[in-house]
Order: structure tokens, then sequence, then C-alpha cells
């Protein structure tokens, strides 16, 4: 396990990423912070639209500028600062020292070469390596990561491999330059349960191995609980919760992980989120989970983004339930009471007079039937409120 | 229980599909088995879920089922008639009956067209010519489904991925069906929009009295919406019965690993650490007997034989190996010779053994001095003998017989020799 006060290995401090498209300038990550230390697994989960997959491309200098912009916050590798590191500097810690493995293993290989010539110029890549000796790494690394015979495999063209056999591939390129950190971008999102357990045992294995950092995106709770160690929820651009795992599952604080977690299937009673994450173009002002929120209080939308404050538990919730003045087992009964603020860094919602005008969504807030999923009512009304919105 | 009859009942339902060689003579050199004879009963205002992983045939069932695809051989009944006998005016009735959701929303919608336009259009096919009569039954179903009636004069890309499947589902329900077929309806939808998009089709289910045959890879999704559950692998259904039971108690051992695989959202369970070796096999070339042997993690061991279950797995992984690719003997020796290794039979013969990862020696002697008469035939370039050998030897029911699906229970069949 790993021992929370070791030096962060990476550091992601209030990171705002915005991208410019013609309807408007899109909040992308909108205010993100998390640390990782070496051997953690921190998981950032959420749902489409939430930020994820932009803040890991940021961390490793892969959004496109323009029209993608860092305009707040920093990101330190070993103390070092990577948003505005030259491009020269960013080549030697990216693949060497942060790896990358993609969703679609397709993005990370080259159709018209074989696995072992795309192994070995990565190989080459990073180390000073004769061909030969670069070949024999390849085979260890194709070894390690599971593939069978895998001598004979180096001819191979990706496309002659399976899903699940590609993403070992892009995971055995991703180790080549040994690094320090692995950030994985939903690596298991096109492949069957029992072929996403494979590689999840495998990236297991070779954190524990190795002493790897790994920042792992995934919108399946059910990945979280099997692989996280640390938890960042995140909903439009932004941190909701940031807990231990088993805090989060035991104990959820925000009232999205919550819901999130009431909107799963096997778990009981499936009740779903009612309404639609916000529009990125247009996020509330408030709280971004204010709108379908069943606890919202009318401050919620007021004042910019809740402060995070830290449970009793440890968590960090960004709520305004959770200041002092205020009763956090309205929202999570489950919970003891108490918290304290935490975190000079985080936008502080205190000032009630805040910037902006309360936005339209407070106005047709009703929390009273929200979590009831009997019958046409709710359903429709739902509807009609998307219909609207749209 | 008095059981009502079928609406819709399948029998040994088959979809090869050949492959060919040669363009003007074309001969047929091998088949994909996509489905392999599957049986299965949907009664009425139940809901059946097939899972199974990517290639075991659930989509093609669900196509064939409803004639999108001719089946290759088998029957569907449809209120007691044959489906696969239709033609004019019969299928045209049976597909007003009949209705379908993709899982990709954007395949069932023209981007051309309005969302009322697209939904209102199978109502224009089937005779309902007067605008404004399509019109009121499409805003009448778009609210159903949770739309607004506006929506009926938005275009396909205005609407959320949520919203299309949304609209998809108006559409395949505007013609009152009593059979609805989902295939993989909210594979695209985010949890929480999954969770309302499953919640309001279990309302429309008991509201329009529908049937539903659904498909899914999502173990944890088809628990949520199905009565009854079939498992399929590689063509062939292994499992079916309650929902209920099959996850808390699931009876083939492939049910079982694809249960434990399903990621838990509780910490507690999900580091442990289960699962299945391998991948599933070409549905070109499917395993001997049945064929999940190559998997199975349980696969029974010939008549007498004591072996630890991994050794004799890699004995079964061997003789398959052998059977489909045979070995290069002439290669693995020049690679021996390029490490210093000597020509000696007995040094080939382990090299044979190390090549297909067998285990230095069986713990049952018996059975070892077979594996070493096998591998030594391999050596001397034998392929034949050593396989000859090995059948001989190492004979099991689950390489050598297909199991059939044979009821454990009154409502719960299972396709496995360990259940016999």
């Amino acid at each position: 396990m790993t021992d929370p006060t070791d030096d962060p290995v990476l550091s992601v401090e209030d990171l705002h990423v915005q991208f410019d498209t013609y309807g408007g300038p899109v909040r992308a990550v909108d205010g993100v912070s998390f640390d990782l230390h070496p051997g953690e697994t921190v998981c950032l989960v959420g749902e489409s639209g939430a930020g994820k997959t932009v803040t890991c491309e940021t961390i490793t200098g892969l959004i496109p500028a323009p029209p993608g912009e860092v305009t707040e916050g920093s990101i330190t590798f070993e103390g070092a600062e990577l948003t505005d590191a030259a491009e020269r500097q960013l080549r030697e810690i990216r693949g060497d020292r942060i790896a990358y493995v993609f969703q679609h293993p397709q993005n990370a290989l080259d159709p018209v070469y074989t696995i072992g010539d795309q192994l070995v110029e990565t190989i080459g890549y990073h180390r000073d390596v004769a061909d030969e000796a670069a070949r024999n790494e390849a085979v260890e690394l194709l070894d390690r990561v599971g593939i069978a015979k895998p001598a004979n495999r180096l001819g191979d063209y990706p496309h002659e491999l399976s899903g699940g056999m590609r993403q070992r591939v892009a995971i055995a390129m991703a180790l080549a330059g040994d690094p320090d950190v692995l950030v994985a971008d939903e690596p298991t999102a096109d492949l069957d349960v029992t072929i996403e357990a494979q590689i999840l045992d495998l990236l297991r294995e070779l954190q524990a191995e190795r002493d790897l950092a790994v920042v792992y995106v995934t919108h399946d709770l059910g990945i979280v609980a099997g692989i996280a160690d640390t938890v960042v929820v995140m909903y439009a651009g932004t941190v909701m919760e940031r807990a231990s795992v088993d805090r989060l599952f035991d104990r959820p604080a925000h009232p999205y992980t919550r819901a999130l977690l009431e909107s799963l299937p096997g778990r009981g009673e499936m009740v779903p989120i009612p309404g639609q994450h916000p529009d990125p173009t247009d996020y509330p002002d408030g709280c971004p989970f204010d709108p379908r929120c069943p606890h919202a209080v009318p401050e919620c939308s007021e004042g910019g983004r809740p402060a995070f404050h830290e449970t009793l538990g440890g968590s960090d919730v960004a709520c305004v339930f959770y200041r002092d003045d205020r009763d956090s087992t309205v929202v999570a009964p489950d919970r003891e009471e108490g918290t304290r603020a935490v975190s000079a860094r985080d936008p502080d919602s205190s000032d009630p007079v805040g910037s902006g005008p309360p936005t339209d969504e407070s106005a047709s807030r009703d929390g009273a039937d929200r979590g009831s999923r009997d019958g046409a009512d709710s359903d429709s009304r739902d509807g009609a409120g998307r219909g609207d919105g749209a | 229980m008095t059981e009502p009859a079928p609406i819709l009942s399948v029998t040994d339902l088959r979809k090869h599909y050949r492959l060919t060689e040669g363009v003007v003579f074309s001969r047929e050199v091998g088949r994909v088995r996509a489905v392999d004879g599957i049986s299965f009963d949907l009664y009425p205002g139940e809901t059946l879920g097939l899972v199974g992983e990517t290639g075991c045939g659930k989509s093609t069932a669900a196509k064939t089922v409803l004639r999108l695809l001719e089946p290759t051989a088998g029957t569907v009944r449809f209120d007691g008639r044959d489906v696969t006998a239709f033609d004019g005016d019969d299928l045209e009735r049976f597909r007003r009956r009949a209705g379908m959701v993709f899982q990709d929303p954007t395949s069932t919608l023209d981007p051309r067209m309005t969302i009322g336009e697209s939904v209102g259009e199978p109502l224009l096919i089937h005779g309902v010519t007067d605008r404004s009569r399509r019109r009121e039954r499409v805003e009448t179903l778009l609210e159903r489904v949770g739309l607004s009636a506006t929506a009926a004069d938005r275009y396909p890309h205005e609407l959320s991925g949520g919203q299309k499947q949304r609209a998809a589902l108006a559409r395949a329900l505007v013609l009152n069906p009593d059979l609805l077929v989902a295939d993989e309806p909210v594979n695209a939808l985010d949890a929480s929009v999954q969770a309302e998009f499953l919640a309001l089709l279990e309302d429309l289910t008991a509201e329009f009295d529908l049937s539903v045959l659904f498909i899914s890879h999502d173990l944890n999704v088809v628990r949520e919406v199905a009565d009854r559950t079939a498992v399929m692998y590689l063509g062939e259904i292994v499992e079916k019965g309650p929902t209920d039971r099959l996850f808390r108690d699931p009876s083939h051992p492939y049910t079982q690993a694809l249960v434990a695989s399903i990621p838990e959202p509780d910490p507690e369970r999900a580091r442990r650490s289960v699962g299945l070796d391998g991948e599933v096999p070409e549905p070109s070339d499917p395993p001997d007997g049945c064929r999940f042997h190559t998997r199975c993690p349980a696969v029974i061991q010939p008549a007498g034989m004591d072996l630890e279950q991994d050794e004799w797995r890699s004995v079964v992984a061997f003789r398959r190996a052998l059977k489909a690719d045979g070995v290069d003997v002439d290669e693995l020796r020049a690679r021996r010779e390029g490490t210093g290794g000597t020509d000696d039979p007995e040094g080939l013969r382990a090299a044979v053994r190390a090549e297909f990862e067998l285990p230095e020696a069986l713990s049952d002697p018996d059975a070892d001095a077979a594996l070493d008469e096998a591998t030594a035939a391999v050596a001397r370039g034998d392929v034949e003998s050593g396989l000859d050998r090995l059948e001989d030897a190492f004979s099991s029911v689950c390489i050598e017989d297909r199991p059939e699906l044979e009821g454990v229970d009154e409502d719960r069949q299972v396709a496995c020799h360990l259940r016999e």
C-alpha cells in the first residue's frame, strides 16, 4: 500500500482547460485537483463529458493547442511544472516517465507495421540499444503482458490480433520506457467482461511489480472498486468528491456520488438520476450538480463553486452541506456528523453575495419526488425538462 | 403454474455463413457457425435476456428471429405460426407486431428526417397516410417515452444519446407491437442514463404488454431487466433459467466465470481475482465436444486419471494446438541449435514439452508415460501418431461429446457434462 505522507509523484492543482469552439468556450476541465503517489492507483470516475479524458491528455501534453488551452492551475511531475513545459522537455517525460494506454488500442498501434517493428521502434526511442537486443526485450515485454508464444507474434499486424491482445500489446508498448506513471484511459471499455478481468489482473500485477503509479479513467464503478486506492469523482469538469475507495463505497459523501451508486444496476433498487449533465458551454455558476440534486438549497446555485470540506472519515467533498454550520446528515444520513473546511487552494463559496445571478435551473428546482421511479409522471416530466433545454 | 402458449418459440435455430473460394464456381471451404442450434421460448409479458461475449452469436440470433437475416436451419414460431415460412403479406403482418431497438440509435434515425418523421415512418409504410393522425400518434408516443411532443420537430443531432435511444424506442413501439427485440439498447449510454432507459423500458413492457427479447453483453443490465436469462457461448446456449437463480447460483462453468467476472461495485469483493484464461475460439473452427472445454477450468479428466487440474488443462491445450496447427519440428530444432541445445531425441522431446508449456512431469506416472510417447512421436515429426496416442490416453467426455441442454430442475437447463 501507499504511504500518503510520501511526496506525490504527480500533482494536479486546480486545473482548468478550455477549448474554443464556434459555440463558445467549452470548459472541459474546470478545477481539478488530486495527488498521485508511487504505487498508488487514482481512479477518475464520472459520466461522459465530465472531463476525465481531457484531464489525462493535459497531463501528458496531448491536447491540441489551439483550440485547447490550460487557463489556470498546474501539473507537477516530480516537482517540475508540466503545463508550461517546452515540447522538448515534455517529450523526455512523456512515454518515458509517464506512459499512456488509450481506450482504443488501435490509437497506439500503427496498422501498417508489425507489432514487433513497433515495439522495437519504441524501445529504441527510449534507450540506445541494438535492434537484436531490442527484439529480445520486445519478446520479454510481450511475454510479461501475457501473450503466448511471443516470439511467433512479433511478425503479426495489429489487425491479426483480438481486441484483448491488442490492448496487451499497447500495454507492453507503454511499459517499454519503464515509466513511473501509467495513465490508462478506459483501457477495457471495448472488451468483454472475461477479457476485462484479465487486463485488470494484469495491470494490478504490473503495478505491484514495478511500483507504478496509475491514473485510471473509467465510468464503471465496478472497475473502480476493483482497482482504485483513491477515487476522484468528477462531474462537469470538476471534482465532487475525493476519497479512499473503501470510504467511497462504504460512506459516499457527495449527493452526486450517492446518486451515481444508486443508479447502478445489480445493487438492489435502481434509481436513475433525473435530468441531464449540464451543457459544457454554459455550466451553472454554483454547484454544477445543483439542477439535478435532490437536496439542493438556494445557496447551492449562488456564489461560485462549493468549497471542499474534509469529512471525519477523510474524504474531501465539494458540497455546502458539509459546511460547519450545516447538517451533513441531510444528504448522507448514514454518516458521522462534523467536518472541517480544508484546502485554501479551492474556490471558496463563503461569500454569499458572490458573482453572477442565480441560474434559471434553481427556480424550477423541486426535490419532492426526484427519487421515485414509478410511473409516467416522473418520466415525462424529466423528459419535458430535457426537451426544453435541448 | 399453468403456462400459456409461448408468443415466440425458437427451435434449433442455425445461421451459418459460408466461407467460399473462387468467383464463378465458388465452393464452400468452411462455415462460420454464428448461431448453431439454439432453442428458447418467450412467453407473453416476459423479458428474456440473451447474454454472452462478443461473437457468441446473440445479435445474429436476434436478427434471424426477426428474419432480418435468413436462417440456415431451424424454426421460429410466432403465435404458433412458422416465421421462417412467411412471405409477402404474412411477413409484413409479422413485422408490424415485432419491433426492434438497436445498439446505436443513430443507425435507426435518418439524420435528414425529423424525429417525428422517423418515428412516424413505420405508420406510413403500413398504410396510415393521414398526416395529422400520424402526428397525433407520434406525439403521444414521444411523451410516453419521456420526450416532449416538440421533439418531433427536432433532428437527431439535436438530441443527446439517451434522448435518441428514447426516440428509437418510440419508433419501435409506434405500431403497437407484441414483441420487442432490444439488441444492446443501453450499451452506448452512461450509467445514470442507462438506469433511466431501463426503468422506462420496464414501465412500457407492462403498459404495452410487451414480450421482450433483451440482448446484452452486460450481465448487470440483464440481471436488472430479464425475468429469465439464456447464456450463449460460441453460437450455443449453455445455460438458461430464471434470472435470479442463474446469477445467484450459476450452474455451467462458463456462467460461473461470467458472473465472477462482473466488476462489482464493492471493494471487498471486487479485489478477488477470478476469471477465465484465453479468449473465445473462432466460430469458423469451434472446438470439438463441449465448445467451452478449451477455457473451462473444470474440464473433466479421463476415467481413472488423477492429475492436477492445471496439468490436465495443459495437456488438453497441447492436444488442441497440435490438431489445429501441428508443430514445426525443424524450426524448433533450429531454435535449439541457435541457443546451443543439442539435437538428441530426448532434448527435442523436452523442447516440445516446453514449447507447449507442458509440465516437466505429470503427477500421474501412467499419464506421464503416455505424454512422453506422444511428445517423442511429435519430436520425430510424426504428429499423426502423436495425436493418436494423446486421443488414446487422454480421452475425456468434454472433448469427445457435445453436451445437450438438459434440465437440472423444473425450469433450469444447462449443457454441461459435469451435471450429468
